[in-house]
């Protein structure tokens, strides 16, 4: 019986392999892209909060309410960020070209929102009349942010299921490597960045650069609740721990990351 | 030699499986225990044949970096690694020193940067944005060239005892939840997107 057991595991063995070989994911060449740009390849708008967010400048303690007129454009974090890496890998913008009617644009941009966020088609999809994501959304802005998925996309991100767990320091610098190394393959990785029991920060963003000292990974996140600037996502050598900036919703300071749309599991 | 019953087998794979995810609510109860100790300022810097041995002052954070207290700390790092500028931060070798080890040794005046150029051996501190000394050079016309040397190579880790006696309850609260986590893992990677 056991024997018989042990052949079953030694036949489910190459489907294991092939399971965690899919769930190590892997990025996507970079093929011909140039690296990701701030702001040309986001979006000339920004996801809107719905909390009103106080922070005390002494103790950086975070308190929230509801804002008096809930705006529509809300809880997108993660369709932007979803989104942008997706213009960034399947849109080839040709501003040579003379721009189309409303319903070309509704069309092309379904094209690219419809492709895999995780392996993207060679194929590329061209957009004319704009030189990047941040023309063509500046000029259709209500076209996208209607076409763009609404908050449960954010909430049914496959990987949500990790937030509950634990990070180990350990796993946190894994991260940070994997992050390293999606970077240098010219793919920008997707990033849940959160405090979990805590509420202060469940947040998604794009990561498009690093910089590395050897006491820190500073890692260029788009941030698509802020669509002027760059945010940084820190990564300390020595605790192993990730930091976010201080933002208009969030104090600054340790949060958990991993990554997300990558693999079949996350 | 009689081995376990069938119940008993799936109670040990579930055991198995609830240690496997790392224990959702243990795993949690460790975070909310941990303490983090990260230099803000040096005060004590002497070198001692090959070691240089600092006293300072660390900030008591909790994971999610709300500060709980100040602490006088002592570490060593050895001079020969100080010359090295090939060490990441996280390779760097530090012994942390009890915090009534005895400072021995030639003793150095700790300045902010640029403070002290003409001293012939001192310690050059640079401090963050926020205050905290952040990296320091050694300068010892004796024995350098040295390379920056980043506080953050001296944290340390500790976890509050408050944790222990809490530790049955959230294994009994992860062997609980676990399966139903199993049972839903599945549907999210279904329906996720």
């Amino acid at each position: 019986m056991r024997g018989s057991r042990g052949g079953v595991f030694q036949r489910m063995l190459p489907v294991l392999w092939l399971v965690v070989g899919c769930a190590a994911g892997s990025a996507p060449s970079a093929d011909d892209r140039s690296a990701f740009r701030f702001p040309a390849d986001t979006f000339a708008f920004a996801n809107q909060t719905i909390m009103e967010y106080e922070i005390d400048p002494v103790t950086r303690d975070v308190s929230w309410h509801p804002k008096e007129k809930t705006p529509e454009f809300a809880l997108r974090c993660g369709a932007m960020a979803r989104a942008a890496r997706q213009f960034y890998s399947v849109a080839r913008f040709d501003p040579s070209a003379p721009a189309a009617d409303d319903q070309t644009y509704e069309h092309l941009i379904r094209e690219v929102l419809d492709t895999d966020p995780r392996h993207p088609p060679n194929q590329r999809v061209v957009i004319p009349g704009y030189h990047d994501l941040r023309d063509l959304s500046g000029a259709h802005a209500s076209l996208l942010q209607a076409m763009l998925a609404g908050p449960w996309e954010t909430y049914l991100q496959r990987g949500n299921w990790r937030m509950i767990f634990p990070f180990r320091p350990d796993q946190q610098q894994q991260v940070a490597g994997h992050l390293l190394d999606e970077l240098a393959r010219g793919w920008p990785p997707i990033v849940h960045v959160l405090r979990f029991p805590e509420r202060t920060i469940n947040h998604l963003v794009l990561v498009f650069a690093a910089e590395q000292t050897p006491a820190e990974i500073r890692f260029r996140v788009y941030d698509p609740n802020d669509a002027g600037h760059p945010v940084e996502l820190v990564f300390d050598r020595g605790a192993r721990i990730f930091s976010y900036s201080a933002t208009s919703f969030f104090p600054g300071g340790p949060v958990k990351a991993y990554e997300v749309y990558d693999g079949w599991l996350y | 030699m009689g081995g376990f019953t069938r119940r008993g087998k799936a109670w040990v794979a579930l055991a198995f499986l609830t240690l496997g995810s790392e224990g959702c609510v243990t795993g949690h109860l460790f975070d909310a225990a941990l303490r983090r100790e990260q230099p803000v300022s040096y005060h004590d810097a002497l070198v001692d044949g090959d070691r240089l041995t600092l006293g300072y002052t660390a900030l008591v954070t909790t994971d999610s970096g709300k500060v709980l207290a100040r602490k006088e700390r002592r570490a060593a790092i050895s001079l020969t690694a100080l010359r090295r500028h090939d060490l990441p931060v996280e390779a760097f070798p530090v012994e942390h020193l009890a915090d009534d080890a005895p400072l021995t040794g030639r003793r150095l005046a700790i300045a902010a940067q640029d403070g002290e150029g003409g001293a012939p051996a001192y310690l050059e501190t640079e401090a963050a944005p926020d205050g905290r000394e952040m990296r320091f050079v050694l300068h010892d016309s004796g024995g350098g060239p040295y390379a920056p040397f980043y506080s953050n190579a001296l944290t340390r880790t500790s976890t509050a005892l408050w944790v222990y006696p809490l530790l049955p309850v959230g294994a009994a609260a992860d062997l609980a939840t676990f399966p139903i986590l199993l049972v839903f893992f599945p549907v999210v990677l279904l329906v996720g997107d």
